[in-house]
């Protein structure tokens, strides 16, 4: 759980509508969600904007809850900080092996997936989402505009890799005030960050000060 | 054009056009390479010496407009592995040789001098001729200058200075359409050209065009399998990150085997994922999606640019990916990128040769995650061919021996790619049990329930497993055969028209009527003639298994480990 001591800054960008597509590969290192205890893979899933059964049904392919494969969306999400990564069908005979409900299923390792009976029985646990591919992109845009939590660090390393990306922002608040992309670096020195993004074509924009 | 088989003989530097005996008329691609290696290859003989032949053919589908097609196969005994080997590429060679009428173009014998050579093939032609020009010269200045010299548009197919050199993990080049580099890449197939002493091919097929017995009923089945294909979602996937989408799934299951497979998961992985990599090219001006062979409807290729927006790479494939990348623990595209071109270049295989650098890395030649001395030891220590270069051009083992490391993954000599047996053990029977040694493609994701050969025992046991991996085997070894891409294999798993309608195009294609029960027989044909050859060559179960370390050491994170019993890997024979 992120040290929840320090103040969560919130951080706003509003981007082109072409830039959001690069912007969602920051998904791929993970947002921070917390959740009821052992919720279902499937309703949690539910429960992010954007997702429906059906696109879980057809899109969602490839699902790891702690390094290990999903084929039961009613796995139950469990432990003190567990890592959910989702992501589109996969080449390769890999790609198969852990597509769920794969023909090829059978040619996976199955080590047993460890439950944590020490962890403390706390009423909402924090969970890590990774989202990959063709699931950031078509997800992301919701889940931006929507808002996420995030280790600072990783959009720091993010951005500082991606000048270009960095420079095609038209407008950065950091809690309801203009800030210069130069200063996200002092912006960003907690632990986490809660960051929207917002294309500057989405009508959700009209509900924000933007 | 009837089809003939090209023959030249590098001893008496004598070529022939001949009729294809009947037993070849119904293989085409692997199928064929490997059944010309087992009839006319002592399999006791040195593959550097003139007892081997080099054998390249395009599939049975090659040339025609069949979506995908436009694979070329290479066969020989393998410098690597001592075993017999097949290894294919994109590029626009298979479509000419077919054109060309080229069912086989055989290699044989071995010149008595120094002398270099070339080959070039017309229609009903091979001529033979002395080359100096671009003897030493790197694949992409070869392929400029003699695209140059050719005046016309035609196929080329060359060896780099590694294949001069004979390193054992030397490839062979195949020019794509965008006159850079396709690579037969495992095996050493290069050292082989190279101990032929010719340094290039040449193919013009002059307008010629590819027979088709019902072109009506090739057309509409073409209909259906380029739908089937276009239409599914890992086409897609594979168009918009190519085959390097698989980093960050593969890094989640704790497969990514990383630092020389001492764990199986790189904390680099985001640097160097499809998705990064697909932003890059974005930024840089590059192409997200690209062919290698004209017909290819998935374009699973992409060209990355540098940081100037200059060409460095194209086909910047996942294992090529995973083995500059985490097994060096590298994490930047850009030395990974680098590394991939010099490797084009110098005409060398970019798992084995990574995989060697990441031996010699154990071995403190070089520390893990420094990518510029990766660079740096390809550009001068490989290409020139220092001491330090020969060692890692002949391949991990030899790394291994030369230092003494015990942690060298390779089977028969060859390099295991990109997924961890231990994380992921289906592939580590298909590892164990290829006739070529370690190779990921040998079984792919083969819809085997469509072709009639699923399983018959409980899939979750072991017996099951190495039953899987056996079907898979046996339909891959069967699609190697066609020229067809592997890739198809997504759509042919969820798509029930899919593969029918590729059994359609080869039937409307030579006017035979194939069934599903003929796939599987030729695929078991190929399997059993590569297997025996190696028996003969004096392979034993004892080489199907997979290196000890995997037995000994858990991967992290899962901490598991290879516990596969030699007996149980020993059942694949059983059919």
């Amino acid at each position: 759980m992120a040290n929840r001591a320090e103040p969560i800054h919130h951080l706003t960008l509003l981007i082109p509508t072409q830039a959001m597509e690069r912007f969602t590969t920051l998904l791929q290192g993970g947002i921070i969600t917390e959740i009821e205890p052992a919720i279902s893979v499937g309703d949690y899933l539910l429960s992010l904007p954007g997702f429906t059964s059906q696109y879980i049904a057809d899109r969602v392919e490839t699902i790891f809850l702690d390094g290990l494969p999903v084929d039961d969306l009613t796995t139950p999400i469990t432990g003190s900080r567990p890592v959910l990564a989702i992501s589109a069908a996969m080449p390769g005979l890999a790609g198969a092996i852990f597509r769920k409900n794969s023909f090829h299923t059978a040619l996976r390792t199955m080590p047993l997936r460890e439950t944590d009976e020490s962890a403390p029985c706390e009423e909402k646990i924090s969970v890590t989402l990774k989202l990959f591919n063709m699931v950031a992109v078509e997800r992301g845009q919701d889940l931006f505009a929507h808002g996420c939590l995030l280790r600072s660090s990783g959009l720091l390393k993010f951005i500082s890799k991606r000048p270009q990306l960095l420079s095609e922002v038209l407008q950065c608040d950091c809690d309801d005030k203009p800030v210069t992309s130069s200063d996200l670096q002092h912006v960003l020195q907690g632990d986490m960050v809660f960051l929207k993004i917002l294309a500057a074509g989405d009508t959700r924009v009209m509900s924000n000060k933007f | 054009m009837a089809d003939k088989i090209f023959r030249v003989n590098m001893t008496d530097l004598t070529t022939s056009v001949e009729e294809v005996p009947a037993d070849w008329a119904g293989h085409g691609g692997r199928g064929l390479t490997s059944t010309i290696v087992a009839a006319e290859v002592p399999p006791t003989c040195h593959p550097l010496g003139p007892n081997n032949k080099l054998v390249f053919a395009p599939g049975l589908l090659s040339g025609t407009a069949a979506a995908n097609s436009g694979r070329l196969s290479c066969g020989a005994k393998s410098p690597l592995t001592g075993t017999i080997k097949e290894a294919n590429a994109g590029g626009t060679s298979a479509q000419l040789l077919a054109k060309a009428g080229c069912k086989a173009l055989i290699i044989e014998g071995q010149p008595k001098d120094d002398n270099w050579y070339s080959l070039h093939i017309t229609p009903g032609n091979i001529t033979l001729n002395k080359e100096e020009e671009v003897v030493g010269k790197g694949n992409f200045d070869v392929v400029e200058t003699l695209t140059e010299r050719l005046g016309k548009p035609m196929g080329i197919i060359t060896i780099g200075p590694a294949g001069e050199m004979k390193m054992a993990a030397a490839n062979v080049s195949v020019k794509d359409p965008d006159g850079k580099i396709r690579s037969c890449g495992r095996g050493g197939l290069g050292a082989v050209m190279g101990s032929k002493r010719v340094k290039f091919i040449s193919v013009d097929s002059m307008d010629g065009k590819v027979e088709i017995a019902d072109p009506d009923k090739f057309r509409e089945a073409n209909k259906t399998f380029a739908k089937a294909l276009v239409d599914h979602p890992v086409s897609q996937a594979l168009g918009t990150y190519g085959t390097n989408v698989l980093v960050n799934i593969i890094n989640e299951s704790g497969g990514l085997p990383t630092r020389n497979f001492s764990s199986g998961q790189f904390e680099g992985h985001e640097e160097i994922s499809g998705e990064t990599m697909h932003d890059l090219i974005k930024e840089r001006g590059g192409r997200v999606k690209h062919n290698c062979h004209k017909g290819c409807v998935i374009q699973c290729s992409q060209v990355f640019n540098d940081a100037k927006k200059k060409y460095k790479t194209s086909g910047f494939e996942y294992e090529s990916i995973w083995a500059l990348g985490a097994d060096c623990a590298v994490d930047n595209l850009d030395h990974i990128a680098e590394a991939d071109h010099l490797l084009d270049d110098i005409g060398i295989d970019s798992i084995e040769t990574a995989v060697a650098i990441g031996v010699a890395m154990e071995a403190g030649v070089l520390e893990f995650g420094d990518g510029e001395g990766l660079v740096r030891i390809l550009r001068e220590e490989v290409a020139k061919g220092t001491p330090l270069g020969r060692i890692i051009g002949a391949g991990a083992a030899t790394v291994g021996r030369a230092y003494g490391v015990t942690r060298v993954p390779v089977v028969k000599n060859q390099a295991i790619p990109a997924y961890d047996p231990r994380a992921i053990k289906g592939i580590g029977i298909t590892y164990a049990t290829s006739t070529q040694g370690a190779d990921h493609t040998m079984g792919y994701t083969i819809a085997t329930n469509v072709l009639g050969v699923g399983g018959s025992v409980d899939p979750l046991s072991k017996e099951g497993q190495v039953e899987l991996s056996r079907n898979l085997q046996i339909a891959t070894a069967a699609i190697d055969s066609t020229g067809m891409c592997l890739f198809i294999a997504f759509a042919a798993l969820d798509d029930t028209t899919c593969l029918p309608a590729l059994i359609d195009l080869i039937n409307a294609r030579f006017g035979i009527s194939l069934t599903g029960d003929d796939v599987v027989s030729l695929g078991k044909y190929i399997l059993k003639t590569e297997h025996d050859f190696n028996t003969a060559a004096g392979f034993t179960k004892e080489d199907d298994r997979l290196p000890e370390f995997f037995s000994l050491e858990p991967v992290a994170p899962h901490n598991v480990v290879w516990d596969f019993e030699g007996e149980e890997i020993d059942t694949f024979w059983d059919f």
